[in-house]
Formats: C-alpha cells, sequence, structure tokens
C-alpha cells in the first residue's frame, strides 16, 4: 500500500475512523464467541474430537480474528507519513 | 532424574540474551539523544519486533504455569477463559497504536507518562500515575522473579537462591541496556516461548496416545448431572460462572487497552506499515500461545492424572521433567524463563523511566531534563538499582510484595485506560476528570479486592473501570476546559 502525505488534522480523521473499525472488529468477534457459547454450550455434539462449542468459540474465534485483523489492514487502515504532515489545503475534502 | 544436562540449553541461552545486551550498548555510545534512545530506541521499532515484545512482555510466567495448572483442573472451560487474548494482539495498537506515535512526535514524549502530561498539564495527575507504575510493576517483577525461579528449581533441581540469582541478573544486565536490548531479546524469548510449547504439546500427544486417546480419557472423568463431563463444558460444570466470563472479557481483553507497558510501544515503532504488520503478528502469535498453551493444560491430565502435592502449579514442572529427556527438558523450560524474563525486562526499563524521567521532571521542572538528556550514567544506575532491590525482594519474599503483585494487572488497567483512552478520543477529558476517574477507580478496584467485595460473580476489573469511567465524565464537566494548546495537538480535527 503507497504512504500517503496527510496533513496533521487529516491523519487524526483517519485514526479515528481506523480505531472505530477496530473497535467494531473486537466486537464482532465478541458476538460471535458469545453465539457460539450460548448456541452451542449444551450440545454433546463434537468435532475433531472437541465438544462443537469449543470449536466454533475458541478455535475458529481465533481464525476469525486473524481474518478480521487481515480486513482491517487491507480495507481501513491508511499507511501515512507518521514523521512529517503535508500542508493542509485551503478547501477540505471530506 | 535431575541432570547437568538439562542447564546446558538454558545456560546457552542465557549467554545469547547477555551478547545481545552488549551488542545493543555498544550501540548508544554514539547516542545524540540518550533517553531517547536508552527508553525507546530511538522510535525505530520494525513491525515483527513490535509485534513479538508485545507479545513476549504481555505473555508471563503465569501464562506457561498458573493457567495451564488451573485447566489441567478445570478442562475446557478455562481455555474458554483464555480465550478472549484472541483480541489482545490488534486492540491496543488498533485504536491507539497510531495515535500514540503521532502525538508523541509531536510531543517529543518518550513515556506515557509524557504523553499524559502533555494531554492534561497536571502534575499531580503525572506524579499519581508514575507512582502507581512504579509500585505496581516493580510488585510484579518481583513477582516473575518468585514464579521463575520456582519452575527453574522445579525442573533443574538447583537451589532456589541460585537458580534466582543466575536467571535474575541476566535480566538485568541486559535491560540496563536499553530498550533497543529489551526488544530485541523480547523477539528471541518470543520465539523460544513457541518452541517450548510445541516441544510441551508433542509430548504430551505422544505420552497420551494421541488427541482422540486424551479426549476420551477426559470425557469419562467427574460426570456432570447429564453425564457429559465437566471438562468438557463450557462453565466447567458450573465452577465458572459467566458474569466471570464477561470480566474475562475485559480484563485480558478489552480493559488491556490500560496496560501501560504495552502503550510505550506504540512511541517505539518506526512507520503505519510496521504497525499494520504488527497487529496481523502479534493477533496470530498471541492467541495461538494463549490458547495453545492452556489447551495443552487441559490436555496434559491425559498424561499427569493425579494432582500433585504441590498443587496445580506443580503439573507443567512435573510433565517437563518426568516426561522429557534432560536436553529436550532443557529447551522447553526455556519457554517458561523467557516469558517470565521477556516480561521483567519491559516492566524494568519503564518502571526506570518513571523515576529518570517523570518522577524527576516533575520534580526538578524542565530545565532538569534538558541535562538529564545526556545524562547516561544516571539512567543506567536507577534501571540497575531497580532490578537489585527486585532481586532482594525475590530473594527475601514479603508478603504485602506478593499480594500487591496480585492485583497489579487490574489496578494497572483501573488507574490508566480512561485517562488513556477518553484523553485521546474526548475532546471534553480534562485534568479533573482524568484526576478523579484514577483515584476513585483505582481507590474502588482496591478496596474491593482488600475487602474481598463481589458484586454478582463480577471480577473487580469491572467495578474498577466503571467507577473510573463514571467519574471521569463526572470531573471533566465540573473541571475548565481545555487549553487552545492542548486541543491543538490533541484534536486538530474538532476545534
Amino acid at each position: 500500500m503507497p504512504t500517503r502525505k496527510l496533513s496533521y488534522r487529516e491523519k487524526f480523521l483517519v485514526m479515528d475512523r481506523e480505531a472505530l473499525a477496530t473497535f467494531c472488529c473486537a466486537l464482532l468477534i465478541t458476538l460471535f464467541f458469545w453465539a457460539a457459547i450460548f448456541c452451542f454450550g449444551d450440545s454433546e455434539l463434537s468435532l475433531l474430537s472437541f465438544p462443537l462449542w469449543f470449536v466454533l468459540s475458541c478455535l475458529c474465534g481465533y481464525l476469525l480474528s486473524i481474518v478480521g485483523v487481515v480486513i482491517l489492514i487491507k480495507r481501513y487502515f491508511v499507511n501515512f507519513d507518521l514523521d512529517e504532515d503535508a500542508k493542509e489545503e485551503q478547501h477540505d475534502v471530506q | 532424574m535431575f541432570s547437568n544436562l538439562t542447564l546446558i540449553p538454558v545456560l546457552f541461552f542465557l549467554g545469547c540474551l547477555l551478547v545481545i545486551g552488549y551488542y545493543s550498548n555498544l550501540k548508544l555510545k554514539n547516542s545524540e539523544n540518550f533517553q531517547k534512545d536508552y527508553f525507546i530506541a530511538n522510535r525505530s521499532l520494525g513491525g515483527v519486533v513490535l509485534a513479538m515484545t508485545l507479545v513476549a512482555t504481555y505473555g508471563s510466567v503465569s501464562s506457561f504455569v498458573s493457567g495451564p495448572g488451573v485447566a489441567w483442573n478445570l478442562g475446557l472451560g478455562w481455555v474458554v477463559f483464555a480465550a478472549p487474548q484472541i483480541i489482545t494482539g490488534f486492540f491496543l495498537l488498533g485504536i491507539v497504536g497510531k495515535k500514540l506515535a503521532v502525538i508523541a512526535r509531536r510531543t517529543e514524549a518518550i513515556t506515557v507518562i509524557d504523553v499524559m502530561h502533555a494531554r492534561y498539564q497536571s502534575a499531580p495527575l503525572s506524579i499519581l500515575l508514575s507512582l502507581v507504575l512504579l509500585i505496581f510493576f516493580t510488585a510484579m517483577v518481583v513477582g516473575q522473579f518468585i514464579g521463575g525461579a520456582q519452575i527453574f528449581v522445579a525442573i533443574t533441581g538447583l537451589d532456589y537462591k541460585m537458580g534466582l540469582l543466575l536467571f535474575a541478573l541476566v535480566t538485568v544486565i541486559y535491560t540496563s541496556s536499553g530498550f533497543k536490548a529489551v526488544v530485541l531479546t523480547d523477539a528471541v524469548c518470543a520465539v523460544l516461548m513457541l518452541v517450548g510449547m510445541f516441544a510441551l504439546g508433542a509430548v504430551i500427544l505422544h505420552d497420551g496416545g494421541g488427541l482422540e486417546q486424551i479426549m476420551h480419557t477426559l470425557g469419562t472423568l467427574n460426570p456432570d448431572s447429564d453425564g457429559i463431563s465437566k471438562q468438557l463444558k463450557p462453565n466447567a460444570g458450573g465452577a465458572l460462572p459467566y458474569s466471570l466470563l464477561f470480566s474475562a472479557w475485559l480484563l485480558v481483553g478489552f480493559c488491556t487497552l490500560g496496560l501501560p507497558q504495552s502503550m510505550v510501544r506504540c512511541l517505539s515503532y518506526r512507520n503505519t506499515s510496521d504497525l499494520h504488520r504488527a497487529m496481523l503478528v502479534a493477533t496470530i502469535v498471541c492467541g495461538a500461545l494463549m490458547i495453545g498453551m492452556t489447551l495443552l493444560g487441559v490436555l496434559a491430565r491425559g498424561v499427569v492424572d493425579t494432582l500433585p502435592e504441590n498443587g496445580t502449579d506443580a503439573v507443567i514442572p512435573l510433565l517437563i521433567v518426568t516426561h522429557m529427556n534432560p536436553i529436550l527438558a532443557g529447551i522447553t523450560i526455556i519457554g517458561p524463563l523467557a516469558a517470565t524474563m521477556s516480561t521483567v525486562s519491559s516492566l524494568l526499563i519503564s518502571a526506570s523511566s518513571a523515576i529518570v524521567r517523570d518522577l524527576y521532571l516533575q520534580v526538578k521542572g524542565p530545565e532538569a531534563l534538558l541535562s538529564a538528556r545526556s545524562n547516561r550514567g544516571f539512567s543506567i544506575f536507577i534501571t540497575l538499582a531497580l532490578g537489585a532491590v527486585s532481586i532482594l525482594l525475590s530473594l527475601y519474599p514479603q508478603d504485602i510484595v506478593v499480594w500487591v503483585n496480585m492485583f497489579a494487572f487490574g489496578g494497572l488497567e483501573s488507574a490508566f485506560l480512561w485517562p488513556l483512552v477518553l484523553g485521546l478520543f474526548w475532546s471534553r477529558m480534562n485534568a479533573q476528570g482524568a484526576l478523579l476517574g484514577v483515584v476513585m477507580g483505582l481507590g474502588c478496584y482496591i478496596l474491593f479486592m482488600v475487602c474481598g467485595f463481589k458484586i454478582l460473580a463480577f471480577h473487580n476489573i469491572v467495578v474498577g473501570t466503571t467507577v473510573g469511567l463514571i467519574f471521569s465524565i463526572i470531573g471533566s464537566f465540573l473541571g475548565r476546559g481545555n487549553s487552545e494548546q492542548v486541543m491543538q495537538i490533541f484534536f486538530p480535527h474538532k476545534s
């Protein structure tokens, strides 16, 4: 991903959006985890010799978090220069 | 049973760490801004090293010994408790990783307290947070030393004091070479923690007769009223209520955002693509280690079937001693030792910065800081002195230190979470809010811990963070707004 030149102010707009995306990602993983426990916690089904609820909540939850991070950094996170700020443009593009 | 052969891989490992420390020390010689080099490696960390140092700092001796021991006893329900750590690897980096880096560059901050001071400009708050950090970190270092020495002794058969001095001195010496030495050794430690885990896994699966056999054995233990083994239930047959699981999501999941030893790493990396890479690598490694080690504790039941006389903490050491040949045992024990040392080194260098920079600045004023910049002797001396105090406290353990260590993790989170998160994302947050939030949040957390109060079986971290949040908001509305200068640095898009 190419590094963009952003002004100090633009960096903060980008960073707030990234933080929101990260929080949503963590929240979705949490919900998935609890849903797996509540739906299958009492079931006797098993998979790969483990109880089904365990495979879904812990092992699939782990894989989901990795997929989540890949989506975060590919789709939402922006590369910009940390050390230097671009000049603020007169007409802001929101 | 005990053999000197076990010591060979361990001594080789300790030697390597000293070499890394020596090498980093040489690089410090030509430093132009000593404190920036010494405490945050001149913002030069790459992505993989950033990820490894975060995970190694976070993963402690209890992730390797106590946690798996409890899992041996309770079964898969305890793995569920370790599971929130699937978000720990990316959460902190994704939420505050870039903002801390950008703001630290703008304000020339090299410690977490520096950032807090730039945001709140309050001497009482900076001093309070420095002291909280210093006290909890020192207690945690002692706790790690004691835990590490115990497992070292259990496996090598050395005398406790000998074992402790051996690896504690090595840790303190390489830590005194600065942050670069700390993070490089952390990276080595993280890799060796994984190696130790895989060695343990291989032995458990082999000696237990394969995964299916082990799970079959577990299925016949402790049947619950419905006939399913308690070992295979998410709540361990009632031993682990869901309110406690909710607390675990805060304590080792979301609230790890408030751990200052993790935050400071956000000030030290090179560029944004390093951060992105670190998020991915840390998530993969952190989840694998935390879920992996706890799961191995559960499976160890298929190999070690009766409770060792020294309790569940002895399960993993016993497994290493009785089921591995000496050389392999020596390689595996490096895992928990590495977990101990990498946590200690990071806490020690941060605690040192809290004295050398934060407290010193508050007491002597900003002019003192400029002259302290080149003052390498002072920084190194404080790091060594803190290390020496910690070693002494571990040689002669005091109840109070062991006790403070028990609530250090939640205490740090209760204190640092809201000043950081609200400070970076809520422009109304101010010094009064931060002070009131820290005092009330941390105060309630400690009060509840000391008195043994419980609300609906929640862990007290829920109380600490909730009270902290409420009082941060109240304080912010009572206090004055932030200065124009603070708004321009922290909220340029909102002013």
